[in-house]
């Protein structure tokens, strides 16, 4: 077993797409943790969603061996999930860890979300080594990027490590950095235990695998822990480190790093950022910033075979077992069926769930407008959270209601300052702060409201930046709101799935494009369709789908007969998943429609 | 029992807009096409159940570009498997521009015994809107010109539903139609198929394409028109006078045999369809060398029972209850039957003695109501 002082625990922080797993795989290769048999293209993104979409969405942890001038060590790699959406999880791998690599894409530059990862580290007391990654690219900036380096951390030029993941510059100089730079642990092994659980995931054959790092004490196998936030007492079946795959020890101390199982069935009972400790001499107090994440949007979720919605209800149980951010509660809709609301962290986090529930499940959706959870006060100042629009009280029960709001920081291009300020504002934010982290890059701090953002800021963003601005944001307080409930009518039947609570300025705007939006979305059936948005029974816009005049193929002889019979098959796959409402056919984009308006 | 035969001519003078049938504007390659057509009449002389043929169709293309022996090879490439049935309908697709007196006189030397005029229109600015190659004078001549030679049974193309044209020039052109004593009237409503002229000329921007309201009535004067001058509409868009039916086309509806020979032709056995590659190089070169030109697709009971429905609703025969349950069980029967009253407006069908048509409004909707009655898994 090594001694603490051969221990390095680091995290890398870098923004998507700037090559932090691809600078993992080399750290591993380099070490010999993964020899060329075993070696997939980025080890450490091991589901199937991750490695397409580049990004990590849960956390996961890696040990290295590396001897260093006579010396074994062990390092320790925890990896950090790269999305807005994450950053609690975030937060709880950075405490594990005393050091990080501040990894900076040399062709793009420091982005948003790099900065606010840097912070947290900053606060944590983090030994930051600053890395210059793809230096093997010809769009390399080196000079202005290590400038804007320096400018953040204030560092010296010489302190920053050129890399690339791509050819394997500079990762042995890396792995010398690390030894010499980042501080070994410090802890005590024989105070009482103190364990931090920065991530857990569910194997189907073992229950939920927490994985932690130890600040203080010692842990045997089938010692009996207590875990702090839940008071729950479990027997550690196994303990472990996790190299390539997990490999059981049987004693484990401060400064280590390693995963724990002990019979839990699901991730509800475990919580990221909990402490555990020994049952008999606890530690006196859990490690701090624990919080119970809480999901800020919510949406319906329907089968889209109305017959699947008990295969819906285990498909979510399954989901959150190894997803313990994931929340549901069943619902039901008129123009649905039987559902579940659910709760998410983000838009991406919705995403994600969606693609899993069709990718490992093979359910099809449909997703309602996405809203908030928004604080209502009523009338006998009684406190309710509203999470579904309709579950919004009577207007004359309602004392009045508050919204999330959202600090957000963005850096970009000193040229879209304009647009992304009138973006913001458009968006009902207040401009908080506009620095210049270098000659041409400009971070901006805005409170936003979170309902703003939800549907679709960051595509903006993207767009009117050209794709340089990159964006964070963390939830600051909640503020009162003008809200309305915003209908949405097909034939003067109102459809539940499509209503949507929005702020009272926005109401007229957002009604007219979803109305147009859906006017390009259902088909011409053969009557007119009417769509209208209201408030209550106020119309505040409509549009009209013409009936078709004419459906019939002119001409139907030899060939035609084939191409013909195939073409309305096809249609009448795709009339059955459509959802009937009143009289009429709603197919089931027009119901994602509203999360992608121009 | 009945068989027809269908042989693809695929060349063309031009192309005109709205064609999506196969065809080249270069004869290049005519010659050794005629060998391979003879060679592939050879090979699958097995394919019908029954050698006695009741219907002959040329059809294209141009077929009418072909000589009087270029024809006749063919013609005798035929009969070498063939037996002709004392009522055979022998039809010839031909374009106005080539139907002077003496091609007339050739072709009907040969047998063939019903004309399909593809006139479209007599009005000229309509004709080279549709890059026809003729005048409305001439389609006139043409018409008068096959009357001269002593065809008794003469159907003629029209294309409706075209933007601009307004109802009286529509009138105008059923008015000419009628006031010959044709047999036999096709109209068709224009229709945008991919990869034609009129795709890419209605993507970039051309208006060929009528508002709805204009095809409603270009719908209505047809019906009015045909109906007042003799004609029974005996399909969507097939009208005949005195029982002049297409016998070939019915085959198609009816679900007879049928074999196309040439490159991208269609047939028919009853069980399974088969087609040729719509290519000439490539159906050449399979003809000769032995390798694969056609692909085909055999039928599942639902795939035959959503073609039943799909062409007998176009008929104003309909569809007969007591053979679907022949046919496909009675299930199918009961089946249909539910989807009906589920799913059509009531208006738009006709249910009388087993027996199902669709009325004057359900005919313009004909495609979604056989898709509703399509089977289901």
């Amino acid at each position: 077993m090594p001694t603490m002082k051969n221990i390095r625990n680091f995290c890398i922080i870098a923004h998507i797409d700037h090559g932090k797993s691809t600078l993992a795989d080399r750290l591993l290769q380099f070490t010999g943790t993964v020899n060329d048999r075993d070696f997939q293209d980025q080890v450490l993104d091991d589901m199937a969603l991750e490695r397409e979409r580049g990004i990590t969405i849960k956390s996961h942890a890696i040990q290295m061996n590396y001897r260093y001038k006579g010396e074994e060590y062990v390092l320790n790699l925890i990896d950090t999930p790269g999305h807005v959406d994450f950053s609690y999880e975030v937060s709880r791998s950075i405490t594990a860890c005393e050091g990080a690599l501040l990894l900076v894409d040399a062709t793009q530059g420091v982005q948003a979300q790099t900065i606010s990862n840097l912070y947290l580290a900053i606060d944590n007391n983090l030994e930051i080594i600053p890395v210059l990654n793809k230096m093997d690219m010809a769009a390399a900036m080196p000079a202005e990027v290590k400038d804007q380096i320096i400018d953040l951390i204030g560092c010296d030029e010489s302190d920053i490590i050129e890399t690339s993941g791509k050819t394997g510059l500079g990762v042995e100089e890396l792995l010398q950095a690390i030894i010499e730079k980042i501080p070994a642990p410090k802890g005590d092994s024989n105070a009482p235990l103190q364990a931090l659980i920065f991530d857990s995931i569910f194997n189907s054959y073992r229950g939920i695998i927490s994985y932690f790092r130890i600040f203080n004490g010692t842990i045997h196998t089938n010692d009996f822990v207590k875990f702090l936030s839940t008071g729950k007492e479990y027997n550690a079946d196994e303990i472990g480190v996790l190299r390539l795959r997990q490999e059981p020890r049987k004693v484990m101390s401060a400064g280590d790093v390693g995963y724990i199982i002990s019979g839990i069935k699901t991730s509800k009972e475990v919580h990221v950022g909990d402490t555990f400790t020994h049952v008999e001499n606890p530690c006196q107090k859990a490690v701090a910033g624990f919080q119970e994440v809480k999901p800020m949007l919510f949406a319906g979720i329907y089968p889209t075979d109305a017959d699947q919605y008990e295969e819906l209800r285990a498909s979510l149980e399954k989901l959150q077992l190894n997803d313990a951010s994931l929340s549901f509660v069943p619902e039901s809709s008129a123009a649905l069926g039987f559902g579940f609301r659910c709760g998410f962290l983000g838009l991406l986090h919705m995403e994600i769930v969606q693609e899993r529930l069709d990718r490992e499940f093979d359910m099809d959706v449909i997703a309602t407008v996405p809203n908030v959870s928004y604080n209502l006060y009523t009338t006998k100042n009684e406190l309710i959270e509203v999470h579904n629009p309709s579950g919004m009280p009577s207007p004359n029960l309602i004392d009045h209601v508050e919204e999330p709001f959202i600090r957000a920081q963005i850096i970009s291009k000193a040229d879209f300052i304009g647009p992304i300020i009138k973006l913001c504002l458009d968006k009902r934010g207040v401009l908080l702060n506009q620095v210049y982290i270098a000659s041409n890059r400009v971070e901006m701090t805005f409170n936003l409201p979170l309902g703003e953002i939800v549907f679709d800021f960051y595509d903006k963003l993207k767009s009117i930046s050209k794709g340089y601005a990159s964006f964070d944001y963390h939830i600051s307080d909640y503020q009162p709101a003008k809200l309305v409930k915003l209908d949405i009518l097909l034939n003067g039947d109102s459809v539940d799935a499509l209503s949507s609570l929005t702020h009272v300025d926005n109401a007229y705007p957002f009604g007219r494009k979803i109305c147009e939006k859906l006017k390009e979305l259902i088909p011409r059936q053969q009557f007119d369709i009417a769509i209208q948005a209201a408030i209550g029974t106020k119309i505040i816009a409509r549009e009209t789908v013409k009936a078709v005049r004419k459906d019939v193929t002119a001409k139907c002889y030899g060939g035609d007969i084939s191409r013909k019979r195939k073409l309305l098959e096809k249609q009448k796959q795709g009339k059955k998943r459509m959802r009937q409402i009143g009289n009429v056919e709603v197919p089931q984009s027009a119901f994602l429609a509203v999360l992608k308006l121009d | 029992m009945m068989n027809g035969i269908y042989i693809h001519f695929p060349f063309c003078k031009q192309k005109c807009v709205y064609c999506n049938f196969y065809s080249v504007a270069s004869e290049q390659l005519k010659e050794t096409y005629w060998q391979a057509v003879t060679r592939e009449i050879e090979l699958t002389a097995n394919y019908l159940p029954d050698n006695m043929i009741s219907t002959l169709y040329f059809g294209g293309g141009t077929p009418s570009l072909c000589n009087r022996e270029e024809l006749d090879n063919i013609l005798q490439s035929i009969r070498r498997y063939y037996h002709f049935a004392p009522t055979l309908e022998f039809t010839l697709e031909a374009n106005p521009e080539q139907l002077s007196p003496s091609y007339l006189k050739d072709i009907k030397s040969l047998g063939i015994n019903r004309l399909s005029i593809g006139v479209q229109s007599f009005n000229d600015e309509i004709l080279s809107l549709l890059n026809r190659r003729h005048t409305g004078k001439e389609a006139k001549k043409a018409i008068e010109n096959a009357f001269s030679a002593g065809f008794e049974n003469i159907s003629i193309d029209l294309i409706y539903d075209i933007a601009y044209r307004s109802a009286d020039m529509w009138r105008q052109d059923l008015q000419t139609a009628s006031d010959y004593d044709i047999q036999h009237l096709s109209a068709y409503s224009l229709t945008v198929e991919e990869n034609t002229l009129l795709a890419r000329r209605v993507r970039a921007g051309q208006r060929y394409l009528p508002e709805d309201e204009m095809t409603e009535r270009d719908y209505a004067i047809l019906i009015e028109m045909t109906e007042k001058a003799g004609f029974e509409q005996y399909e969507i868009s097939n009208f005949c006078r005195n029982g002049w039916i297409s016998k070939h086309n019915s085959a198609y509806w009816q679900s007879v045999p049928y074999l196309g020979i040439g490159a991208s032709a269609h047939s028919f056995n009853g069980a399974s369809r088969k087609w040729n590659v719509a290519h000439l190089q490539q159906y050449i070169d399979g003809i000769t060398s032995g390798q694969p030109y056609e692909e085909t697709e055999i039928l599942s009971q639902n795939n035959r029972y959503d073609e039943y429905v799909l062409l007998r609703l176009r008929t104003r025969e309909g569809i007969h209850l007591n053979e679907i349950s022949a046919l496909f069980g009675p299930e199918k029967r009961g089946f249909l039957l539910s989807k009906l009253s589920q799913k059509v407006n009531p208006s738009h069908y006709i249910l009388r003695d087993n027996q199902l048509t669709l009325s004057y409004s359900g005919k313009l909707f004909a495609d979604s109501i056989s898709m509703e009655l399509f089977a289901e898994e």
